[in-house]
């Protein structure tokens, strides 16, 4: 190796241990760290990422002698895999885990809440679970040709212990009315009771995204006497709101009736600006916006805040273009790496609704520019 | 294809994100010791005897927590200083196991089976025992590779820097030391995980299937499965105790034989060891893990 591209590749080092350790903590802050980690380990990998930063921060104040082509190569192939997998993209691709908060439980007085890894030992508290007993069971769906045929379909328990490599799914059968089996993929409580099978019954094995090993119950099947997906137990948009940030906001809508519309099925997108945003207007501005002549224009301001359909944050990135109810054309930029809709900044995002999802913004969406 | 690509990158991504903190932590115990502990000391404390040595190797395992995949950097480092081959290779193949997290999770994972939990420290033992055994007339740069034998002091020229006698100096020495070992070992640790991820990402469902209703094809796949999928032995026994309809000595197999064998390990010992050496801590703890497990099989 020459003289010249050792010292080269002795700088990258240091830039590249900086780059992974800085890249490592970022991820762990992320909301999406939970679709490759137990979050549980959020803090052991914050605190990797610290020390490998420390040591790239070492690096480059004196690069080692002996570097090598060997090191940039495996670790630059594997940042170029992490960006080439995408492994951040909430397609569904990948298996159930990670994202978003879990919506609330359903309140089912008597019912008790077990998920289908239970079934396969001591449930809670040592407790075995017990034939007739009503119980609440969380999963996903899985449904087949096969299992359709038998009126049943899995409901898959997955469990991370560390991290996506290790991913496995404990399921249950269900047996549900006919037309009342849910889509495949989503995320159900199903109340009801478990039933002994006279035989043990063999589901043929399958793989849900990374969680290649899954374990179905041969013994018993549960009887769903209702079925709730988590969409049916989310709050309405309104409700979802937080009156405390977006109390502006959300007098608008009342003032101009478009929480009523929010109260529709939608799905909508909503990008709800917080109270410092219409604080930053100028007093008299504000104080016309808010008064009975200024309804039409606070209309508008509002109905820029809102677009038809469920976009996610992922989403937003590629939604230029799309209709707002103002009836104009949403303005989309990244700016370093930020995302910025009508030029405000996404504060908190992908809040889940009954009827939609929910984004906090700031400040108010500008006037879309003219054509 | 595409989406089973994207599962392999996935998983390879998060092998490498769970290792990161581990193989950052062996690699800066590794440095303290570069830094703070002299050859001469090493040597006075370090027994030389294989049984005394083992025994020392397996009890510093259970008071010092480290995976696997941080096991590696301080047992080269250690070699490198003059500890004795015994007490180190004991110390590296038994630490992922006896150390009390991971007791702990197969004790969780397996609801509470003590048996199990001592089933597999004691299999651990017993192989760290023999392999202490095998290398006892070896010196600890005798079983390193030429390259990891380390040139002349180190790489970081320590004996232009001796002179600076200061914490802080001291300091940024020690995270040198870790950068490099960082390095050069998390380049073979990244090798491995993207072999277990492929084997992950694309083994076909229903591949256990196999295995199930013969003790003898179960403990052998298992400890095949273990070692391609390269799960870390903190959470291995919830992948093993998953397997529900294989028997208990498959499981014992699986968490036995992952932490001391795997394929971030096999690149991990391919860069670290002569080849004999290698060959010793991968036929040793497979043939002991294969014929006490059987034998616990049969017994159980």
């Amino acid at each position: 190796m020459s003289r010249r591209w050792h010292t080269v590749a002795a700088r990258l080092e240091g830039l590249l241990m900086l780059g992974i350790g800085l890249g490592a903590g970022w991820f762990a802050l992320q909301d999406e760290y939970g679709r490759l980690m137990n979050p549980r380990f959020r803090w052991l990998t914050l605190g990797g990422a610290g020390l490998v930063v420390a040591m790239g921060f070492a690096l480059s104040l004196r690069p080692r002698r002996d570097a090598g082509r060997g090191a940039l190569f495996v670790f630059g192939a594997m940042v170029l895999l992490v960006l080439v997998g995408r492994p951040l993209s909430d397609d569904g691709v990948l298996g159930p885990f990670g994202g978003r908060s879990l919506p609330p439980r359903p309140e089912l007085p008597g019912y008790e809440e077990m998920p289908a890894r239970y079934l396969f030992g001591p449930g809670r508290d040592g407790r075995k679970v017990e034939v007739d007993t009503p119980y609440v069971v969380p999963g996903l769906v899985k449904r087949t040709a096969e299992l359709d045929a038998e009126g049943h379909f899995i409901l898959l328990d997955p469990v991370m212990a560390c991290c996506l490599a290790d991913a496995v799914g404990f399921g249950v059968r269900v047996e549900s009315k006919p037309g009342e089996e849910p889509e495949e993929g989503k995320w159900v409580y199903v109340a009801g009771r478990f039933r002994q099978l006279g035989e043990p019954v063999d589901t043929p094995p399958f793989r849900l995204g990374a969680i290649a090993f899954t374990s179905v119950d041969r013994e018993r099947v549960l009887v769903a006497e209702e079925i709730l997906t988590f969409q049916s137990l989310l709050e309405d948009l309104p409700e979802k709101i937080p009156a405390d940030r977006c109390s502006h906001f959300l007098r608008g809508l009342e003032d101009t009736g478009l929480i009523e519309v929010l109260r529709q099925k939608g799905p909508w997108t909503v990008l709800a600006p917080i109270d410092e945003a219409f604080d930053g207007l100028p007093a008299a501005e504000r104080a016309a916006l808010f008064a009975p002549e200024g309804r039409a224009e606070l209309e508008r301001l509002l109905r820029r805040c809102i677009l038809p359909g469920r976009l996610a944050k992922g989403d937003l990135f590629s939604a230029a273009g799309t209709e707002t109810l103002e009836g104009t054309p949403l303005e989309v930029e990244v700016v370093n790496g930020r995302l910025r809709l009508q030029g405000a900044r996404l504060l908190f995002g992908d809040q889940a609704a009954r009827n939609g999802i929910l984004h906090i913004i700031h400040p108010l969406p500008r006037r879309p520019r003219a054509r | 294809m595409i989406e089973s690509l994207r599962i392999f990158s996935a998983i390879a991504t998060a092998i490498a994100l769970e290792a990161l903190p581990f193989l950052a932590i062996g690699s800066l115990l590794s440095a303290l010791v570069e830094v703070f502990v002299t050859p001469e000391r090493l040597t006075r404390l370090a027994p030389r005897g294989a049984l005394r040595g083992a025994a020392l190797g397996v009890a510093v395992g259970v008071v010092v927590p480290t995976c696997e995949c941080g096991v590696v950097p301080v047992a080269r480092r250690l070699l490198r200083k003059g500890a004795p081959a015994p007490f180190t290779l004991a110390y590296m193949l038994a630490a992922p196991i006896v150390n009390p997290v991971v007791l702990i999770s197969t004790y969780v994972a397996f609801r509470g089976s003590w048996r199990m939990v001592g089933a597999r420290a004691l299999i651990a033992v017993v192989v760290a025992v023999t392999v202490a055994w095998i290398v006892r007339h070896a010196g600890g740069r005798d079983v390193l590779r030429e390259g990891a034998a380390g040139r002349g002091h180190d790489a970081h020229g320590c004996g232009a820097a001796a002179s600076s006698r200061s914490w802080r100096g001291a300091g940024l020495r020690v995270l040198q030391h870790a950068a490099s070992d960082f390095l050069e070992m998390g380049k073979y640790l990244i090798v491995g995980a993207l072999a277990a991820a492929a084997f992950k990402a694309f083994l076909p469902p229903g591949s256990l299937a196999p295995l199930e209703g013969n003790l003898l094809v179960a403990v052998a796949g298992m400890m095949f499965l273990a070692v391609v999928l390269s799960v870390c032995s903190e959470a291995d026994a919830f992948v093993a105790a998953s397997f529900l309809s294989l028997p208990a000595a498959a499981h014992l197999a699986f968490i036995t034989i992952g932490p001391m064998v795997d394929l971030k390990l096999l690149a991990l010992y391919g860069a670290t060891f002569r080849k004999r050496v290698v060959l010793v801590l991968v036929i040793v703890p497979v043939v002991l893990v294969f014929a006490l497990t059987l034998l616990a099989g049969v017994m159980l």
